[in-house]
């Protein structure tokens, strides 16, 4: 049986590894064998404004700037490591403009399953 | 020899002898335990610069003119912002709701039912008088948003009832101007689709607080 122990070390190296979001242009549907955004924009590829870990949650802020990716169109966005995509979420298109940020929010639950 | 290799020559060892078969494989139980991660809904906001002074900003870079994104004068800090939810989406076009935290707790609307974050569960009330029958209601914001309409809705949950109390689900696909009742874990089409897709959640009965549901789920399409 999974201790508790072992059921958090799971949750907080996952919870550690992740750092950054990543937005792009292409809302085709998803499938598990796309390897994160389609096509990213790459000035979106910054630091997650927050991730908080409790109950076995992770909650994350991700925030576009008045300053950054202006004029693009945002259709889709994942969560990474740096390096590798945990996700990808596809959406209706959203045009970036300096007039506003935009701000993501999601959270990822961590289950045991007997 | 592995116990199945042992349990095989058992059942050989009986079949040569020619005696009724009477051996029984043992069945090997195996404690199945999964660790899994599931990713939940995705909120996307707009926050408008309003009049706030941004250092560099083009517009909302001059401190005192009259031209901030409102109209307004150009001012320090947070002025005259809004921020607007536009979009809402769900991974498989599936919302699950756990009762970890009320994010999907509509706060403009009747919620009497009991938003259990402790025990993760939605329940008819918090009281534990079991000699009153209660009505109460729990209405979700938005679950799904993303300008693509949704016609047919599946709702499952994990229901635990007492006596003959009753849990109904309501849905609405055009931002609560119109509610329809369905019926849980049956596929239902919408009488009037729409693209800012809603939940309520009816209670009705005596169980107090020991009628509750658990990991709502609401698949659509």
């Amino acid at each position: 049986m999974i201790l508790n122990t072992g059921f958090n070390e799971v949750v907080e190296d996952t919870y550690d590894d992740i750092s950054n979001g990543e937005a792009g242009d292409n809302g085709a549907l998803f499938n598990k064998s796309q390897t994160g955004v389609i096509s990213a924009i790459a000035a979106t590829d910054i630091a997650l404004s927050t991730k908080i870990l409790a109950n076995q949650r992770i909650n994350m802020t991700y925030v576009l700037d008045t300053a950054t990716a202006n004029g693009e169109t945002l259709a889709e966005y994942e969560v990474n490591n740096g390096t590798t995509a945990y996700n990808r979420v596809p959406k209706s298109d959203l045009a970036k403009t300096s007039s506003d940020e935009v701000t993501l929010i999601q959270s990822w639950d961590f289950v045991i399953v007997i | 020899m592995t116990i199945q290799e042992m349990s095989d020559n058992a059942q050989n060892t009986k079949d040569n002898i020619g005696a009724r078969d009477s051996t029984r494989n043992p069945i090997l139980k195996r404690n199945s335990e999964l660790i899994q991660l599931e990713e939940n809904s995705t909120i996307i906001s707009t926050n408008t610069i309003g009049n706030s002074f941004i250092l560099g900003h083009s517009v909302n870079g001059v401190l005192g003119t009259a031209n901030g994104m409102n109209g307004s004068q150009i001012q320090l800090g947070e002025q005259g912002r809004t921020l607007t939810v536009v979009r809402i989406v769900n991974p498989n076009n599936t919302f699950r709701e756990h009762f970890r935290d009320t994010v999907f707790r509509d706060g403009t609307s009747v919620n009497t039912a009991d938003w259990n974050t402790t025990l993760y569960r939605l329940a008819m009330t918090t009281d534990t008088d079991q000699t009153t029958v209660y009505n109460t209601i729990a209405t979700l914001s938005s679950i799904f948003y993303n300008e693509v309409t949704v016609s047919k809705v599946l709702i499952n949950a994990k229901e635990t009832k007492h006596g003959n109390d009753i849990i109904r689900y309501m849905v609405s696909a055009d931002g609560g101007s119109n509610w329809q009742e369905i019926t849980k874990a049956t596929d239902t089409l919408l009488e009037n689709p729409g693209q800012d897709l809603r939940i309520q959640v009816i209670f009705m009965g005596s169980g107090a607080n020991e009628t509750y549901l658990e990991n709502l789920q609401v698949k659509y399409s």
